[in-house]
């Protein structure tokens, strides 16, 4: 099964990759990996998403990134988190709670009941 | 890196982008042999894992926003290209594009010239003709002699030039064409009553 796009709307993936990069300074690679594991695999990014939003998201100097050695020995390019980021992190977080709060109230109305 | 920073260094963000996703292959691929699987195999899966990675560069090239001109500045080299590969062709395009402007820009200059220039104001508002007056042959209007108009020339302080003009087919002259008068301080007045005007 192969996808194009992941299922996420571009919004929500910068959302996460903001707050994965927030733990740390971490590599693309790192990042998917993370979302696959922590969502338990529902989140799966493939890379035709991931790195394209990541350099958007650096493009717009939210995250900054620089080449560092890793375990290995191989070289990779760790982002991190900038200021800029860090608030639009907390912005976009908040309107992601509010907005599932008001879904979830929504879908919660039964049949032929007012709320 | 804005815009602009982003279109010059692009052969460095490809090279870069090249790197990010060897090392996104290189990692993957270590993760599936440590699940277990053979090298070869998990360099295949690994690879086919994503779509290709030409694709994923396409997508990162389409996220950086300077796509329109890579392709517009690569449009143009294959154009001349294969403008190259046609001398013949080439040249005839050429000789006929010049031309067209060629022909085009110089009628237009005359037109411009010509008609859509403002014509310099002569403000004849303030010309005056000096008649002299025959009360014999009971004649109002007469032109002046030549002596005359040099007298009036260099006597009067109410004209600040005065011209003297030749009627054409008058036949008092008897030879039935006037000459253009070919006095010299005739050739300065005018020349400085035109260039009062133009002013």
């Amino acid at each position: 099964m192969r996808q194009e796009k992941s299922d996420l709307p571009q919004g929500t993936l910068d959302l996460l990759i903001l707050k994965i990069v927030a733990l740390g300074p971490v590599h693309g690679y790192a990042i998917a990996q993370r979302l696959d594991q922590v969502s338990r695999g529902v989140v799966q990014v493939p890379q035709g998403s991931l790195y394209p939003a990541l350099h958007r998201l650096e493009n717009r100097d939210l995250l900054a990134a620089d080449w560092q050695a890793t375990e290995t020995g191989r070289e990779a390019k760790f982002y991190r988190l900038t200021k800029k980021g860090q608030a639009q992190l907390e912005t976009e977080s908040e309107k992601w709670e509010r907005l599932t709060k008001a879904v979830s109230l929504i879908l919660r109305l039964s049949e032929g009941g007012a709320s | 890196m804005n815009w602009l920073n982003r279109l010059w260094r692009r052969h460095k963000l490809e090279t870069e982008l090249d790197r990010e996703l060897r090392f996104h292959l290189d990692e993957h691929t270590d993760n599936l042999i440590a699940q277990g699987l053979d090298p070869q195999e998990a360099r295949r899966r690994a690879r086919l894992a994503p779509g290709g990675p030409e694709q994923v560069k396409e997508q990162c090239r389409d996220a950086r926003g300077t796509r329109w001109l890579e392709d517009l500045w690569q449009d143009l080299r294959f154009g001349a290209r294969m403008l190259r590969k046609n001398p013949g062709f080439t040249l005839v395009a050429v000789l006929t594009l010049a031309l067209g402007i060629g022909a085009n820009t110089a009628i237009f200059s005359i037109v411009n010239a010509v008609l859509l220039q403002p014509y310099p104001q002569i403000d004849t508002d303030r010309w005056v003709y000096l008649w002299e007056r025959q009360d014999v042959g009971g004649m109002p209007q007469v032109s002046a002699s030549v002596p005359n108009y040099r007298d009036w020339r260099q006597q009067s302080q109410s004209f600040s030039a005065m011209v003297l003009w030749m009627p054409w087919n008058f036949n008092l002259s008897g030879s039935g064409v006037g000459e253009p008068t070919e006095l010299e301080e005739n050739r300065q007045g005018l020349e400085a009553l035109l260039s009062q005007q133009a002013a």
